[in-house]
């Protein structure tokens, strides 16, 4: 107290310090993570060509979101564009291949082709008028579509990866927007044949709408950082050689 | 009318000698001692640049609002070059701001009597920010948006203090135009005046000289002065440079502009002067951003307090020096790991 009475400006100061400290104590409890409502898929450009082992660092670099789908599968999801061709990476548990049943695995990506209204589209997964469906059966899995392009399983989990051309051809019924988030623009459905499961039980209403976005370029590496940080650096040093001389100037004149 | 004359006239009605007929130390007229004046130049071009954007800018959210606005004006040339002006003149701006802050710290200019003038400086510091930021968010492409929403979520783990910085405190109006609001009338507004002390002290207290203490008296470590006019000229010659660089740099690259902000996602990185902010909110979540900031403004208001003496005493300065290094390498530590790290690891 005798500090504060005898220098007014020590009170502001020590009332800044109080106030620092106990700023972290103030906002205890306040903060909460905030958790996405929507179901978000994002494409994420790569320059050039894209690597189609889904064991390349270019897939482990890719967004992941988890599509929790029916039957309780949980579909891991990423996928990849360059602009040219956009590719779609989905993996899931499954303990068995399925070879010796008659009813093999499967999977479907659906795209909703109108983005206004999807509450209303109850349809069919077989009714591809509204949609545009990439399916994919185990039994032909050794006869790839041009859609699939490539399928393994391996620990107990498969791997369907599916591509296409962004662009829009003849009997393509969706296109792809870069840049645009196209809102409920995607369900994903999985099966397990030894389970039970067949494509004819899947009723696509109860499947959730994911939306998506096929992002162009984004510097998520900015490198100008480098010469501002160089340039400050720099400043600071200089500044230092320039107070220095200041001194020693003085130290020449007596 | 003769130049004497005129010079004569402006010199009985305004005063003009008592401003600046009078003499400063010889070494304010080094670049380094400009930095300030240098600021003032690039202020004004983001003043005129800003009025011109603003004939042209739609402060509305949505379609047709502030990004579709923002491509009309990247479609002409001419707005697009006003809007690289802008924009590169704050990036400089942010950094001749923090040069001029070590500037000042290592010339201990914050000692006493100067404390009003370095709180009056961290003050436009702060507004400086301010603005830059609330013009990042006013393109609305991605990096805005995630601004916004980094500003809105930082806001509410403050409670009730942080109510103005978010939606909630006016629902009638957009945040994006309260944005607005602050970034064009709000902000300038209040840093003007605060210009006018930080001009006006400089003026009333001097320019600072190293001060020197042999055998107990204070002496100046410098004693050459130069006429203030002298220092005025100067100081327009470098912010000239600083305004031609300026045009430079905006002719050769273009302001940026992303896709369309998306709410709810998180692809993009801060411009890098708040790029320090990326890795600690990935280490201590989003509620260390408001901690952090007023830990570092209390840091750096608290210094005149920390080093008291009236004169240069080596061993303080040295420690003061070490912690101001110290404090930088974790600033551009923390801005590299902010540029280096994986955007996947953020989300």
């Amino acid at each position: 107290m005798k500090l504060i009475r005898k220098n007014n400006y020590n009170l502001f100061y020590i009332l800044l310090i109080v106030f620092t400290i106990s700023f972290p104590l103030q906002i205890y409890g306040h903060g909460e993570d905030v958790e996405l409502e929507e179901l978000f898929i994002l494409s994420r450009f790569i320059d050039g060509n894209i690597d189609l082992s889904p064991s390349s660092e270019q897939w482990e670099k890719s967004f992941e979101k988890d599509y929790d789908s029916k039957w309780d599968h949980d579909i891991s999801v990423k996928s990849l564009n360059n602009g040219t061709n956009v590719y779609f990476l989905l993996s899931w548990d499954d303990s068995t291949k399925g070879d010796d049943v008659k009813i093999r695995d499967g999977a479907s990506i659906i795209f909703e082709l109108q983005s206004e209204g999807v509450d209303e589209q109850v349809e069919n997964i077989k009714n591809d008028e509204l949609n545009e469906i990439w399916s994919w059966d185990a039994s032909n899995s050794d006869d790839l579509s041009d859609m699939i392009l490539d399928t393994t399983w391996e620990n107990q989990k498969w791997n369907v990866l599916f591509g296409r051309s962004v662009l829009t051809s003849g009997q393509d019924v969706i296109t792809f927007e870069s840049g645009i988030k196209q809102e409920g623009f995607i369900k994903i459905v999985v099966w397990d044949g030894s389970a039970g499961e067949t494509v004819e039980q899947i009723d696509e209403e109860n499947l959730s709408h994911a939306d998506f976005i096929l992002l162009p370029f984004i510097d998520t590496y900015p490198k100008d950082v480098f010469v501002w940080s160089a340039l400050l650096v720099v400043g600071a040093v200089s500044f230092i050689f320039v107070e220095r001389k200041l001194h020693f100037k003085k130290e020449i004149e007596k | 009318m003769t130049d004497s004359n005129v010079k004569n006239f402006l010199n009985s009605r305004l005063e003009w000698d008592k401003i600046f007929q009078h003499s400063v130390p010889a070494h304010a007229n080094s670049f380094v001692y400009t930095i300030g004046g240098t600021l003032i130049a690039l202020g004004i071009l983001q003043g005129i640049t800003g009025v011109i954007l603003q004939q042209f800018y739609n402060p509305m959210p949505g379609a047709g609002g502030a990004y579709d606005s923002v491509v009309t004006m990247m479609n002409s040339a001419e707005i697009s070059f006003i809007r690289s002006l802008h924009y590169w003149g704050a990036q400089i701006m942010v950094f001749l701001v923090l040069l001029h802050l070590i500037r000042v710290f290592v010339t201990d200019s914050y000692k006493k009597p100067r404390e009003i003038q370095w709180l009056a400086g961290i003050i436009l510091l702060l507004i400086l920010f301010g603005l830059t930021f609330s013009g990042t968010v006013l393109k609305m492409d991605q990096e805005a948006v995630e601004a916004m929403e980094h500003q809105i979520e930082s806001a509410e783990t403050v409670g009730s203090v942080g109510n103005l910085f978010t939606s909630q405190f006016a629902p009638s109006v957009s945040l994006l135009a309260r944005l607005y609001a602050a970034h064009v009338t709000v902000l300038p507004a209040i840093a003007l005046p605060v210009l006018g002390i930080h001009l006006l002290l400089v003026r009333l207290l001097g320019i600072s000289i190293p001060i020197l203490q042999k055998n107990g008296k204070l002496i100046p470590a410098v004693t050459k002065t130069v006429p203030f006019s002298s220092h005025i000229k100067r100081m327009m010659f470098y912010g000239l440079i600083a305004v031609v660089i300026t045009v430079i740099i905006s002719v050769i690259i273009p302001a940026p502009l992303g896709m369309q902000g998306v709410e709810g996602i998180e692809i993009t990185k801060p411009p890098w002067y708040l790029l320090w902010i990326f890795p600690l909110e990935d280490a201590f979540g989003i509620s260390s951003i408001p901690v952090i900031s007023v830990i570092i403004v209390a840091i750096i208001v608290a210094a005149p307090l920390l080093n008291r003496t009236p004169h240069t005493n080596h061993r303080t300065k040295k420690l003061m020096i070490v912690a101001m290094f110290g404090l930088i390498t974790i600033f551009i530590g923390l801005m590299i790991g902010g540029a280096v790290v994986s955007i996947g690891s953020h989300l």
